[in-house]
């Protein structure tokens, strides 16, 4: 690894800030800007009360409940499906580490409602796996796939696991495999070797692709609503319809915020364990 | 490192004039009507995209263009919260807007009065959906109960008699409750245990809901309800109250789909104008256009006129599946959802269905 050049200055201005600058404007363009647009109309449209429409409705307060139980699952899967690929990623022989590379940027490649509506014609009951299981003769009817949390559960984790692989794969490699090597030379078993160094070492990575999926799955509405149950109400679906069916986007607005601020607590929360700066990939001074 | 800045600053300059070649320089759009009624320009009609646009495009829209020049710009999906942000905004895009009737057309302050003079207002006095100062019905659709005649075969279901019928077999799919909240099945619903069709108004949700209970385990609610009639035709679903424009087009392209017509749902669409749209008269000439010439409709989709001056071509291959041609009589006739109880109670209705689905 060469070690980059020190920023040069020149007006007092380094030349980085000046080419980050258009990035930074357009960031507060339009990610800041319509987010404090949002914040004031939950505030004045018509009234704060709002916020009290908002956390007095049962519907909102089970969907807050139902997402944030979705997204845990979600992440659980995520990360027990996401360890051993991405293991396999940075481990193994080239060939391997070609198909499964190959694999998961195509699906991270494929748009989320392709990949939605691809596992509503698998999980169907008149679907690829219920079909073939009734054409052979295992069963008479068709097991219960679709319509299940177990399908939001798969569908969601396949959308989103390419992030806790990636974020997963970038850890492992950058373990540097004199540790491994230091502890094997001095008796450590394989699976001690695994349990003892790699893992926690590996941690970090989990975290921040963790967090990532978790987050992201709690925005997510089209897949738990095309692939569940239509008891089941998300956040996202409550909050459409405030704005687009009842017309109330001021208490929209108002869950919207809540959202937000659950999402920033969550952040914070696990921040206070593994470090913000690992999870949004910022390190401090050389690692 | 001279070189490396200018070749940054290059880049950065022929990103940038990329950048600006992206933003698109429409200009065009702002007409105004000359003293002598000439029209030029062109009109913004937001809709729902899809084979209805395709429809009125045929219907209405080049018929129109090759009559005044004036050109018509499709946008989709229409809702009424981006008409009622537009407007707020001062940001008028949308110069003629469809939907439901789910607001005031009265004088609706985010709304244009739809102009006596040029559309043709009478038209509509024996019509079954009437015009509104701001409101013009634009055509007649229907939802109907689908059903897979490879699933029923001889056994066709009759209608909601059926659908409501906890012993009939077959996962049934209800329509999204944020598109009309039902409005037309929770009177079918009332109209299967036994209440009188004079007395369905005010509507008793309550009793509605406890019929829908019974086939509550057998039901889905879609959330986008152009996947009714695929997921019929698939038989993932055995019925499902669907549009009748899209049964017809699934019929016709040979797929094991038929309508039971008893009950359907009657509905209107309607046009109306976004108060301050810099196209006024461009609007206000489409609006009279479609309303003349509204039969034309018929001829490329499955939907009805409704101005009872306007006539059909007889011929169209169409005309087995306009709602109007399949009314049936007595019980099974349409039912036409009060209008004016459905915008009174919409709000209340949708947030009672939401808490009755998800419990």
């Amino acid at each position: 690894m060469t070690t980059p050049p020190a920023p040069r200055r020149r007006f007092g201005v380094d030349f980085a800030t000046v080419l980050a600058s258009p990035a930074v404007l357009f960031g507060v363009a339009v990610f800041l800007v319509p987010v404090i647009v949002i914040l004031v109309r939950s505030l004045t449209d018509p009234s704060p009360a709002t916020y009290a429409d908002a956390v007095t409705s049962d519907i909102f307060l089970r969907s807050i409940w139902t997402t944030f139980r979705m997204a845990v699952c979600v992440t659980a899967v995520c990360l027990l499906v996401s360890y051993p690929y991405a293991w396999a990623l940075a481990r193994g022989p080239k060939a391997v580490r070609i198909v499964l590379l190959g694999a998961v940027l195509l699906s991270f490649w494929t748009s989320t409602l392709v990949r939605t509506y691809a596992w509503q014609i698998l999980l169907n009951n008149t679907g690829v796996i219920n079909s073939f299981l009734i054409d052979s003769g295992l069963i008479s009817d068709p097991l219960p796939l679709i319509r299940t949390d177990f399908a939001v559960y798969v569908g969601m984790a396949h959308i989103l696991a390419p992030f806790t692989i990636l974020t997963l794969y970038t850890q492992l490699t950058s373990i540097k495999p004199e540790v491994e090597q230091a502890a094997a030379s001095l008796g450590a078993s394989p699976t001690s070797v695994f349990w003892r160094i790699t893992l926690p070492l590996s941690l970090p990575g989990a975290a921040a692709g963790g967090v990532l999926v978790f987050i992201l799955s709690l925005g997510f509405y089209i897949t738990p609503e095309v692939l569940g149950n239509s008891r089941e109400l998300y956040l996202g679906s409550v909050i459409v319809q405030q704005i687009q069916v009842l017309l109330n986007s001021g208490t929209g607005a108002a869950m919207s915020i809540v959202l937000l601020v659950m999402v920033v607590a969550v952040l914070l929360l696990v921040g206070r364990f593994v470090g913000l700066g690992r999870i949004l990939g910022i390190r401090r001074g050389d690692r | 490192m001279k070189k490396r800045h200018a070749i940054a600053a290059l880049t950065s300059v022929a990103a940038l004039l990329a950048l600006s070649a992206c933003s698109s320089s429409s200009e065009a759009g702002t007409s105004t009507a000359a003293a002598d009624g000439e029209l030029s320009g062109s009109v913004t009609f937001a809709g729902y995209g899809g084979t209805g646009e395709e429809a009125a495009r045929a219907a209405w829209f080049d018929p129109f263009t090759a009559e005044t020049g004036v050109e018509v710009l499709n946008d989709s999906p229409v809702t009424w919260a981006r008409v009622q942000e537009m407007v707020a905004a001062d940001n008028v895009v949308w110069d003629v807007a469809q939907g439901g009737i789910t607001q005031g057309v009265e004088d609706n302050p985010d709304l244009e009065m739809i102009d006596c003079d040029v559309v043709d207002c009478a038209a509509f006095d024996d019509a079954a959906f009437p015009i509104y100062p701001q409101a013009v019905p634009l055509f007649t659709f229907s939802q109907v109960v689908a059903y897979n005649t490879d699933t029923f075969g001889d056994d066709a279901p009759s209608g909601y008699a059926d659908f409501f019928d906890p012993s009939v077999e077959g996962l049934r799919l209800m329509p999204s409750i944020g598109g009309n909240a039902w409005a037309g099945q929770l009177e079918a619903a009332l109209l299967y245990d036994g209440v009188a069709r004079e007395d369905l108004y005010p509507l008793d949700v309550d009793r509605a809901l406890s019929v829908i209970d019974g086939i509550k385990d057998q039901m889905v609610i879609m959330t986008d309800d152009g996947q009714c009639i695929s997921q019929v035709a698939s038989g993932e679903a055995a019925m499902g109250i669907c549009y009748n424009g899209r049964v017809g087009l699934a019929a016709d392209e040979g797929q094991p789909v038929a309508a039971a017509w008893g009950q359907q749902t009657m509905l209107a669409d309607y046009i109306y104008i976004p108060k301050g749209t810099p196209n006024l008269a461009n609007a206000q000439a489409l609006v009279a256009y479609i309303v003349e010439n509204q039969g034309a409709i018929a001829s490329q989709i499955a939907y009805g006129p409704i101005n009872p001056n306007a006539p059909v071509d007889t011929d169209s291959p169409w005309l087995s599946y306009v709602p109007t041609e399949n009314a049936e009589e007595g019980d099974q006739a349409p039912i036409v959802p009060d209008q004016t109880w459905w915008t009174e109670n919409f709000d209340s209705v949708v947030e009672q269905l939401t808490a009755w689905a998800a419990s």
